[in-house]
């Protein structure tokens, strides 16, 4: 039974095509949720998620804003007030666990006869205090320079602990909370530096919502202007206007049903679902506009009816849409090899967004252009007729020059590879801004006159309660301390042990000589007894079996991190630790342990890419030989963008690790589109020279404007402030573009130079048995090689 | 059908109402702030004996931890001039035996504090500004620990309210001076024969709910004198709790006032024979 596209009637089919335009979108505009903390880019189950969850429950989290200030009147009381005043404002937040400021810090301290652990710096004690007397207080406390105060005092700090936060929107609105406090307090002018996870969360989720609502129009207005540009039909633009919503509705609802939020990685989603939606409009179209110019004579009066131009049209790329629909979702369903949940959704999400379209352009537009389209449709505008001369010159190239062009074509590939090995893995969430953004700047002040902002938590667990009252585990943090903090990544070291060096010094009236730990057990037991702060606490728990060694690191990247954490498992495997037993968590854990995840992924992914793409080639084609060949202009701009990417220095990081799946599964539709006219004419007898030439004459111009559309929208993308999103931009249309050269240049060399002994043979054959079938053969060559 | 002249009685009738209420107003808040101060003066002055001397327990207690149980003997002693005089002294676990807080709170409102720890063999003084500080980790303040006068808050009755079947006095006690306090208010239900308050609501400065509050499970009467024998401490944002039994109570033992001195404090053998 052969396939009727028009089987369905023309009211149900645009029914069906406004519900979907309609339906899914609005779905998702209510229900996706919008986070973009460390913990999203983690698997729920692996083990830094659930180290990271258990340590929650006893510890707070690291996740903060730090906010630094700069004034010559810092130790006054008109600075401290205000200072005071926002401290307090902030506490009040529902959703601020803790603000960390001299007010509110611990600080430990002696006389002759008294002990006290009391405020840093609270309005009580800067009663009794001159300027340059708080100033040496805060430079004098064991925590707060680094922490709250820089070295040379010329800095005073803060930082903002949230509670538990579930999405991005909740950072952002303790962001806001904050920057209004500091507006009221009129502490604007005096901050410096505001930095840290949250407002580094809020500004990924700024600029994030930016490009979306930047380029998600742009590349909707770009595409539409084509479409009208090179059709000129209104029915045209609105059922893509349509198609494109119904695309992008169902990419984003999918990542509703996959329960995965709206992050910087899934943000692409948009984007690059209104340019495959184009493209899958672009194949339709220009089919549409190629039947009504081939029609015969014979043909003209059913030419002059849709629906006979919908099923020729139909005829000619229902079957290579399917192939490249197939062939695009397993480009993109690759990315769900990565563990990394956004790109693991983006890729299901994308693969079934797709699949979705195919089934628009392929069974649902028909009845309706069947119905509803009248007229004749304009020739492709002429505009797009400069793309006939390049096209045609490269094309003449491969296929005159076949051997030339693939020895060419090898020992480039093979002088730029040795580029692939420059390929850094690395993420850097700071670099993920330009130099001169307020974060990346924020970061490079707190970094220089604070300390580092990757935190590291090293946490010690010890079977038994009340272990870490015991002098020997102590001994072993203090030895781990004294190793870590002459490391140059780390900045500052936080220990337990700290806290009771700074009890046995303050009971000693502030002796040097006592500032170390106490060498009786009791006597460090009866310490942490009467400790009355509550600083203690967030570094050992109340069962005083779990502490955690807090450190600030000075590096950002994810394999920076990952070298000091293996450095720090190598050093504390070697130790004798008895029945301690150790792990690593906290912010910098997660985000280097992405980094694996992200080595592990993007293999295991292209691997996928390539097998499922092979496997499709070879069910569609039939034939491995043929599945190998077209592998050939697919694989190699995988290889290209790695040696961009090796010759340039761009990370393979969050964002890059995607640009594999997705370039390959479009790129691999112009070499079906290519391929299959190729096929079809040479199953129809004709000889190679003829069927490329012809492919070419229809399908060469599509399979251009289409990449040339789509790398526009993707070039658009280097306009965001956002490195992963203009990185990805780049790539992907760099990627696309090298694909088109090897469809117009390579895929024509490779054919002539595959296809040439099968067709000698042929004609050998041939000549034996019918001499005047040669002639005519040879004759259809010769005017195809002059037409050309 | 309503009439304007009753229409304009209602109205009539509304307003003298309203001019009543307003007049009578500060008359009734004064007679509460009047009551208030007469409970909490009863509640101060109410019979507890010259001096006290008991053994309990502190058990501290969290969600997903084991218990931690502290057993201390505690002395008080009223002095002359209304200084009142408090020792506590920890006996177990082993790691902490010895472990001393002495308390004097002083007629004119000021408080001494020092904590003895037997394994540095020296008392330390605790500054008194650290009303807010958690004595050992439990969720009693230094502040709890302290006497408290009657004219250090501003006390309004509020209303009698049933707890658990029996009918409370509720009185509102606000610090006369913010910052002789770590509370911004206190609500005490108290039980009117006994004078002892069977839950005390405290909140932070500017608290719209209580953050802490003390719950007496039992009263037993010991020696003739209302004995509060076991009483929580919740906190109520963390969950964590302190619970305070005392399993032997004696009275009126003539405390000698050496007792409480510092030398008592680093010596555990002073007070030994006074124990319950």
């Amino acid at each position: 039974m052969s396939l009727n596209p028009l089987r369905l009637p023309p009211v149900a089919a645009l029914v069906i095509l406004v519900s979907l335009a309609i339906v899914p979108m609005a779905i998702a505009a209510l229900t996706l949720t919008i986070n973009n903390s460390p913990e999203a880019y983690i698997p729920p189950q692996s083990e830094a998620a659930i180290l990271e969850r258990q340590l929650r429950e006893r510890f707070p989290g690291d996740e903060v804003l730090v906010a630094a200030f700069v004034s010559e009147d810092l130790y006054q009381d008109a600075f401290l007030e205000r200072l005071e005043q926002l401290v307090a404002t902030m506490q009040e937040h529902p959703l601020v666990e803790r603000v960390l400021a001299p007010e509110t810090m611990d600080h430990i301290s002696g006389t002759a006869d008294g002990f006290v652990v009391e405020p840093l710096l609270d309005a009580a004690i800067r009663a009794r205090l001159d300027p340059d007397e708080r100033r040496a207080r805060l430079l004098a406390d064991r925590f707060a320079p680094g922490l709250l105060v820089s070295e040379d005092g010329g800095l005073i700090a803060l930082a903002v602990r949230p509670r538990e936060l579930d999405n991005s929107l909740q950072r952002l609105s303790v962001e806001d909370a904050f920057k209004q406090a500091l507006a009221e307090t009129g502490l604007e002018a005096e901050l410096v530096a505001m930095s840290g996870q949250l407002p580094l969360d809020a500004a990924q989720l700024r600029a994030t919502i930016r490009d979306s609502l930047t380029f998600v129009p742009a590349t909707l207005a770009i595409g539409l202007v084509l479409i009208a540009w090179l059709f000129r039909r209104w029915l045209a633009l609105v059922v893509a206007l349509a198609v494109i919503n119904a695309g992008v509705g169902t990419a984003l609802l999918m990542l509703v049903v996959l329960g995965q939020p709206f992050t910087l990685i899934t943000a692409i989603l948009s984007p690059l679902m209104v340019s495959l939606s184009v493209a899958f409009l672009l194949h339709w179209y220009n089919a549409m506009a190629m039947a009504e110019r081939q029609k015969s004579a014979s043909e003209a009066d059913a030419a002059a009816t849709s629906p006979w131009r919908v099923r020729r049209a139909w005829g000619a790329i229902h079957r290579p849409a399917l192939f490249s629909a197939l062939t695009t979702a397993a480009g993109l369903i690759s990315l769900s090899m990565s563990e990394i949940p956004p790109i693991h959704a983006l890729g299901q999400s994308a693969a079934v967004g797709v699949l979705m379209l195919y089934l628009l352009v392929a069974w649902i537009l028909p009845p309706i252009f069947a119905r509803w389209d009248r007229g004749a449709w304009a020739r492709p505008g002429k505009g797009i007729g400069i793309l006939d001369a390049p096209v045609a010159w490269l094309r003449r190239l491969g296929m005159r020059y076949p051997r030339w062009v693939l020895i060419l074509t090898v020992l480039l590939l093979a002088a730029g590879a040795p580029q692939v090995a420059n390929v850094e893995v690395e993420s850097d969430l700071f670099r993920f801004f330009h130099e001169d953004h307020p974060i990346t700047q924020s970061n490079q002040v707190l970094t220089e006159r604070l300390s580092g902002v990757t935190a590291l938590e090293v946490v010690f667990e010890a079977p038994a309660r009340d272990t870490f009252k015991q002098v020997e585990p102590l001994r072993e943090i203090q030895a781990f301390r004294e190793w870590i903090a002459a490391r140059p990544e780390v900045d500052r070291v936080t220990t337990l042990v700290d806290m009771i060096e700074e009890m046995h010094w303050g009971f000693h009236a502030e002796d040097p000589d006592y500032r170390r730990l106490p060498a009786q057990s009791d006597l460090i037991a009866q310490y942490l007894f009467i400790y009355d702060g509550t600083d203690l606490y967030e570094l050992v728990d109340r069962d005083f079996r779990i502490t955690r060694v807090l450190l600030n690191l000075n590096v950002n990247g994810a394999s920076k991190i990952n070298a000091v954490i293996d450095d720090i498992e190598a050093f504390l495997e070697q130790q004798a630790l008895g029945e301690l037993t150790f792990d690593i968590a906290g912010f910098g854990r997660l985000f280097a342990d992405q980094e694996r995840l992200l080595i592990e992924g993007q293999i295991r992914g292209l691997m996928l890419a390539v097998g499922l793409i092979f496997l499709l080639m070879v069910v569609i084609w039939r034939s491995f030989s043929a599945a190998l060949l077209c592998m050939v202009p697919n694989l190699s701009p995988i290889l290209v963008i790695f040696i961009v990417m090796g010759l340039f220095g761009i990370w393979l990081d969050m964002a890059t690790a995607m640009i594999t799946g997705v370039a390959v599964g479009i790129a691999v539709d112009d070499t079906i589109h290519v391929y299959y006219g190729y096929r079809s004419r040479r199953a129809r007898g004709r000889s190679p020279v003829w069927a490329l030439a012809r492919t070419y004459q229809h399908a060469g111009r599509a399979v251009t404007a289409t990449t040339l559309i789509l790398s526009a929208q993707f070039l658009l993308l280097l306009g965001s402030p956002f490195m992963p999103t203009n990185d990805f931009g780049l790539l992907t249309a760099l990627g696309l573009v090298t694909a088109l050269l090897f469809d117009l240049l390579v895929l024509p060399a490779l054919l002539m130079v595959t296809a040439g002994w099968w067709w000698a043979r042929g004609q050998r054959k041939a000549a034996l048995s019918a001499p005047e079938a040669d002639r005519s053969s040879r004759a259809e060559a010769r005017e195809v090689s002059r037409r050309s | 059908m309503q009439t304007p002249f009753l229409t304009d009685a209602r109205l009539f009738l509304a307003l003298s109402l309203a001019l009543l209420w307003a007049l009578a107003m500060p008359g009734l808040a004064l007679a509460d702030t009047e009551r208030g101060r007469a409970l909490a003066r009863q509640v101060y002055e109410r019979p507890d004996g010259r001096d006290t001397a008991s053994y309990g327990t502190m058990i501290l207690t969290e969600a997903g931890r084991e218990p931690r149980v502290r057993r201390l003997y505690s002395y008080r002693r009223d002095g002359a001039g209304g200084e009142v005089a408090n020792l506590i002294r920890f006996t177990a676990p082993a790691d902490i035996a010895d472990t001393g807080l002495l308390t004097i709170d002083r007629a004119d409102g000021s408080t001494d504090q020092w904590v003895y720890l037997p394994a540095l063999g020296r008392d330390r003084r605790i500054p008194s500004s650290r009303k807010g500080g958690r004595f050992v980790g439990s969720d009693l303040f230094y502040e709890d620990l302290q006497d408290r006068k009657v004219d250090e808050d501003r006390h309004r009755w509020l209303r009698q309210e049933t707890l658990e079947g029996v009918t409370t006095e509720v009185l509102e006690s606000i610090p006369t001076d913010p910052d002789n306090s770590v509370y911004g208010r206190r609500l005490s239900w108290i039980h009117p024969k006994t004078l002892i308050p069977m839950r005390i609501d405290f909140y932070q400065p500017g608290g719209k709910t209580p953050f802490k509050r003390l719950r007496v499970y039992k009263v037993e009467r010991i020696q003739g004198y209302w004995t509060v024998t076991d009483s929580l401490m919740q906190d109520l944002e963390s969950g964590h709790q302190t619970r305070l039994t005392a399993d032997e109570t004696v009275y009126d033992q003539d405390l000698p006032e050496r007792l409480f001195s510092n030398r008592a404090l680093k010596d555990p053998a002073l007070e030994r024979p006074f124990r319950p």
